[in-house]
Parts: structure tokens; C-alpha cells; sequence
């Protein structure tokens, strides 16, 4: 397959991914206001953990911009989650804080524990 | 902020064209050097880009606090925010990356890495707020 089929398929997944995390980002600042940050924490997790199981399934180069680069790229933003704690570091410095080493930490339990199970390291059933 | 169906379409958009230059940069850079750069370049790109943007409608609102913003943001910005700069950015790659790096017994380059892009991500968006501000003040 070309690049541009493999940049097709990034902008596609990259297009669905926004929708989804958009959509729950408006659903919070709906609901929760000031803690819509919530919602981004929770799809930068949910795509943290989804390219790591993806990340073992050796899939070819097209799924791979659809799926990962795209929609797991598109479903999860780093910059909203720097202005969130910005905006967080005005009412609180501590929350800021707590806000970044939460997520980090987060993140990178997601995508380890996404990973694991891709690889079977982790038994759901038995 | 008014929410409906144009509106949404174009938060979809935004976000694959942003996930396409995202991937067109990073293979770009990471012909040059390793690719955490390349996604290191596009997060802190697009956080300044925020932070440039926010700043620039503080100053043109006569207000300087964040918090609310994003209830009360115009939908060019919001479409600007949650499409184009959230599908140019990425947690997901970033923490793969880190992952992968730590795996590799490359713990040092992981934590730094990981520590480096939360740590100047704000920072960077602080600059590009203050730049946003003095830009339109200054015009």
C-alpha cells in the first residue's frame, strides 16, 4: 500500500477518534463543568491501553495508521491536557500537580497493562 | 456553547486533518532523529498553538483567567482545540513510545521522555499564551 493510502487511513481514524473524545469532553463540560478535565484524562487512558494491545497484534502497515497513529492518536490530545492543568494551576497549584503526576502515571499503567494482555500476560478468563 | 450536527462534523475533520500532519511530521523527523522527538515536536507544538490561541481571545475579551474558557470559547475555537490541535497531539503514541523505550533497557531515555513532555507541555502553552496576549495588545 502507498503513503497515501496509509495517510487516508490516519486522517479517517484521526477524524472518528476526535468525534469520540469530543463528544465525551462536551458530555463532560455538560455534566461535570469545572471537572471536565475528567474526560480527557479518561480517553488519553482508554488510548493509552488500546495501542498498547494493538500494539502486539503485528498489523499491517494500513490497520496500523487506521487504528493506531489515527484513531488512538486522534482519541487521545496532549495539548488540551496542558492547558487543563494550566487551568487547574489558577484555583490550585496542588491540584495541577496532582493532575499531571495522576495522568502520567495513568497513561503508562494503561498502555503497560494493554500490552500485557495483547501478549497474554495478563488472564481475563479462566 | 452551541453544539450541532456542522459544528461536530467539523470537530471530526479538524481532527483527521490534524492526525494527518501529525503523521506527516513525524515520519518526516523521525528520518532525522529518533521518532520520541518527532512526537515530542508535535506535542509541544500543538500545546503552544493552544496556548497562542487562548491567549490571543483573552486579550481581545479584556480577561485573563482560563478557568470557564472553554464553556464560553467561540466554536473556531473549540473546533481549533477539541479537532485540529487534539488529533495533532497524541498521549496514546507518547506513552507506546515510553513503553517501548523502557523495554529496551532504555530506562533513562523513558523516564525522560515521559517526564520531559508532561513537565514542558504546560510550560510551553504558558509561552504561547503570553505570546498570544502581547500579539494582540500589541496590534
Amino acid at each position: 500500500m502507498n503513503m497515501r493510502g496509509t495517510l487516508l487511513a490516519v486522517g479517517l481514524g484521526g477524524a472518528v477518534g476526535t468525534g469520540a473524545r469530543a463528544g465525551l469532553s462536551l458530555a463532560a463540560l455538560h455534566m461535570l463543568a469545572d471537572a471536565a478535565f475528567i474526560a480527557t484524562l479518561a480517553a488519553n487512558i482508554l488510548g493509552a491501553a488500546l495501542i498498547g494491545y494493538l500494539a502486539t497484534r503485528a498489523l499491517p502497515p494500513v490497520p496500523a495508521a487506521l487504528l493506531m497513529t489515527g484513531f488512538c492518536g486522534g482519541f487521545t490530545t496532549f495539548s488540551l491536557f496542558s492547558l487543563e492543568v494550566l487551568v487547574l494551576m489558577e484555583t490550585s497549584v496542588s491540584a495541577a500537580l496532582a493532575y499531571g503526576a495522576v495522568s502520567l502515571v495513568l497513561w503508562i499503567a494503561a498502555v503497560s497493562a494493554g500490552y500485557r494482555l495483547g501478549r497474554g500476560q495478563i488472564s481475563t478468563i479462566r | 456553547m452551541q453544539v450541532d450536527l456542522f459544528f461536530f462534523m467539523a470537530v471530526c475533520a479538524g481532527g483527521g486533518l490534524g492526525a494527518m500532519a501529525r503523521a506527516a511530521l513525524s515520519s518526516w523527523i523521525s528520518r532525522h532523529a529518533h521518532v520520541a522527538w518527532a512526537t515530542l515536536a508535535v506535542n509541544l507544538s500543538g500545546s503552544a498553538a493552544l496556548g497562542l490561541a487562548c491567549g490571543a481571545l483573552m486579550a481581545q475579551s479584556g480577561g485573563v483567567v482560563l478557568s470557564g474558557m472553554m464553556e464560553a470559547a467561540p466554536p473556531a475555537l473549540a473546533v481549533f482545540a477539541l479537532g485540529v490541535l487534539g488529533g495533532y497531539t497524541t498521549v496514546s503514541t507518547l506513552a507506546l513510545q515510553v513503553l517501548m523505550q523502557w523495554q529496551a533497557g532504555r530506562r533513562r531515555a523513558a523516564c525522560a521522555n515521559a517526564l520531559g513532555s508532561v513537565l514542558s507541555g504546560p510550560v510551553v502553552t504558558v509561552l504561547g499564551l503570553a505570546i498570544g496576549v502581547a500579539l494582540v495588545r500589541g496590534a
